[in-house]
């Protein structure tokens, strides 16, 4: 059997495992080790099982995803996203569909310290659901906006899909996270942008609210200051070089504490729950990154990311239409697989081909990490579409789909923009 | 059975939990430490090695609690009996696999206490964390045994 046709079978058979319901991060380490011995020897596969997970869960760098982790389920336990939702209201509660904007402001001001999609749409939906209800907005308008509003939280930094993405692709953590703040804020624009637009044409969707004395909204930041100096600190003194990346996350972790200490609410449960959702997350983040390692060095040792990268890069089409197919890839694994899930599938398949077309690897990781993002709200996973059901159950998911619709092609636009304009990714490094 | 895992897998969380409590106050410490005098030597050496803590005391728990990510857009659409039967396969597949990855680690630190392997910057033995690591997996491995037998439980009744 040809090489490529064995990493081509290493692959169908990951998939097909993936299918038959096991955990996407059991299937890498198992189709990875069966493929290492098949390729190698029984001694190198037992070793890459042995010390070779020793030495990938012993690495530094990695304890950079439980401390973010842990950073979020704090802060997502000090009520500070009422008083986010409460001052961005103040500030936009007069303008046509001003509860639908205040979502997506409040979430991406939450997306600013905390690294989860769904940790996003839940917290920010839990108070902005019943808030739209009672305003009698238009049900699909109100979901759509939460859920895609809480993909704001992988996209805007810190986030636990960066971080992966650097890991995968040896790149620098700090920088995936300064580079994607401007695609997050053009996302952020479009998103109330749509919303604006939607509720010009259609006022019934959305009663406008009360407009704010400068009083309140003045005030209404006060609420915030802890937040925001917590956000300057962590992210201003990576991006600053003054800590590592695991160094901002651990001192994100011990402002959290302070924050909630500060406000009465640390409490030994409160700490506990945060703990024990960290761990819970973070094994299951650590495991998929183990497993990719595993599977990576079966495809390195095939050399068939390498193939197809010199593949993609003879061919005579514009690079640009080459990445658009690749993107179109991602967006349909995006949807079809949890995000985190098929962005560490396919990076050690996809980033040699980005590098070959001459693309900057910053700009690849960013892009994918928006587009992958779209699946979260796209069926038939849509994750945040089920965190919105479970927040509210009497929506229907045809609402939910209807409302996630109006947003699909904000993302579109968001996606264009950087194809054709990459510098948008790139010029803040 | 569940019991018994719910018990070693919330106590093993429960070190895991202190464990990444002493990464965050490690980690911050040393940020001091530069500012005052100058930074502790072994923190990432100490750091990389409860972050294995971590990660591998927490796995049972999060396996009992079904928190690794999985698709469900084929087999949900089977007969039950037929789901039934795919599940346990998986079951079995994962046991045996990381049942095996827990031996070997268990081996990897046999070999490294024998060899007397230490750390590089603070040259201590490393083969206690990594029979600690192996020990997670063990315990990962007895929640996967749990699904194991509850998922031919539903075969049997179906």
């Amino acid at each position: 059997m040809s090489v490529t046709l064995i990493a081509i079978t290493g692959i169908l058979a990951l998939f097909a495992l993936i299918l038959l319901r096991m955990p996407i991060s059991f299937a890498m380490f198992i189709v990875g080790f069966l493929g290492m011995l098949y390729m190698t020897s029984p001694m190198a596969a037992y070793n890459v099982i042995s010390s070779g997970i020793w030495e990938q869960l012993s690495t530094y760098s990695l304890s950079v995803i439980p401390l973010f982790v842990l950073m979020g389920e704090l802060l997502f336990r000090s009520g500070i996203t009422e008083k986010i939702f409460a001052s961005a209201y103040a500030w936009v509660g007069h303008r046509p569909g001003s509860m639908a904007i205040t979502t997506i402001l409040s979430s991406a001001g939450f997306a600013a310290v905390s690294g989860s999609n769904t940790a996003t749409a839940a917290t920010v939906g839990t108070i902005a659901l019943p808030e739209m209800k009672r305003f009698e907005y238009d049900r699909s308008l109100s979901a759509g906006s939460v859920a895609a509003g809480g993909t704001l939280g992988v996209i805007i930094p810190p986030s636990a899909v960066l971080i992966v993405i650097a890991l995968q692709a040896e790149l620098a953590i700090r920088d995936l996270f300064i580079a994607s703040i401007v695609p997050g804020l053009i996302l952020m624009l479009l998103f109330i942008a749509t919303v604006g637009f939607l509720c010009k044409r259609h006022p019934e969707m959305a009663p406008v609210g009360e407009r704010s004395g400068w009083g309140t909204r003045w005030k209404s930041l006060r609420g915030l200051i802890s937040i925001v100096a917590l956000f300057v600190l962590v992210l201003g003194g990576l991006f600053a070089g003054w800590f590592t990346s695991t160094e901002a996350a651990a001192v994100g972790c011990v402002g959290a504490m302070a924050i909630i200490a500060l406000q009465g609410r640390l409490t030994f449960n409160v700490l506990q729950q945060a703990i024990a959702n960290s761990l819970k997350s973070s094994a299951m983040i650590l495991m998929l990154v183990a497993g990719a390692v595993i599977f990576g060095r079966f495809l390195t040792i095939t050399r068939l990311p390498f193939e197809v990268g010199e593949w993609a890069a003879a061919l005579s089409l514009p690079a640009i239409l080459v990445m658009a197919c690749v993107l179109l890839i991602y967006v349909v694994g995006g949807a079809l697989m949890d995000a985190m899930g098929f962005l560490i599938i396919s990076i050690p398949i996809f980033f040699p081909v980005a590098i070959a077309l001459g693309y900057d690897p910053i700009w690849f990781g960013i892009v994918v990490c928006i587009v992958t993002s779209m699946g979260a709200i796209t069926p038939p996973v849509g994750v945040n579409a089920f965190i919105v059901k479970s927040l509210d159950p009497a929506l229907k998911f045809g609402e939910i789909f209807r409302g996630v619709g109006y947003f699909l092609f904000p993302y579109l636009v968001c996606i264009l923009l950087l194809l054709t304009i990459p510098d948008l990714v790139l010029f803040l490094l | 059975m569940y019991k018994l895992n719910l018990l070693i897998s919330r106590g093993l969380l429960g070190i895991a939990g202190v464990a990444l409590l002493a990464i965050v106050l490690l980690v911050a410490a040393n940020i001091v430490m530069r500012q005052l005098a100058s930074s502790y030597g072994g923190t990432s050496e100490i750091v990389g090695w409860l972050t294995a803590v971590v990660v591998s005391l927490s796995l049972g728990y999060s396996q009992l609690n079904k928190a690794h990510v999985e698709l469900d857009i084929l087999v949900g659409r089977f007969p039950e009996r037929l789901q039934a039967a795919i599940q346990a396969l998986v079951s079995v597949v994962s046991l045996l696999f990381f049942t095996m990855v827990a031996f070997r680690l268990w081996e990897y630190g046999h070999g490294v206490m024998e060899r007397g392997v230490v750390s590089q910057t603070l040259r201590v033995v490393i083969y206690p964390v990594i029979y600690v690591v192996s020990l997670g997996f063990s315990a990962f491995c007895l929640a996967l045994l749990a699904d194991v037998f509850s998922s031919f439980n539903k075969l049997v009744k179906k």
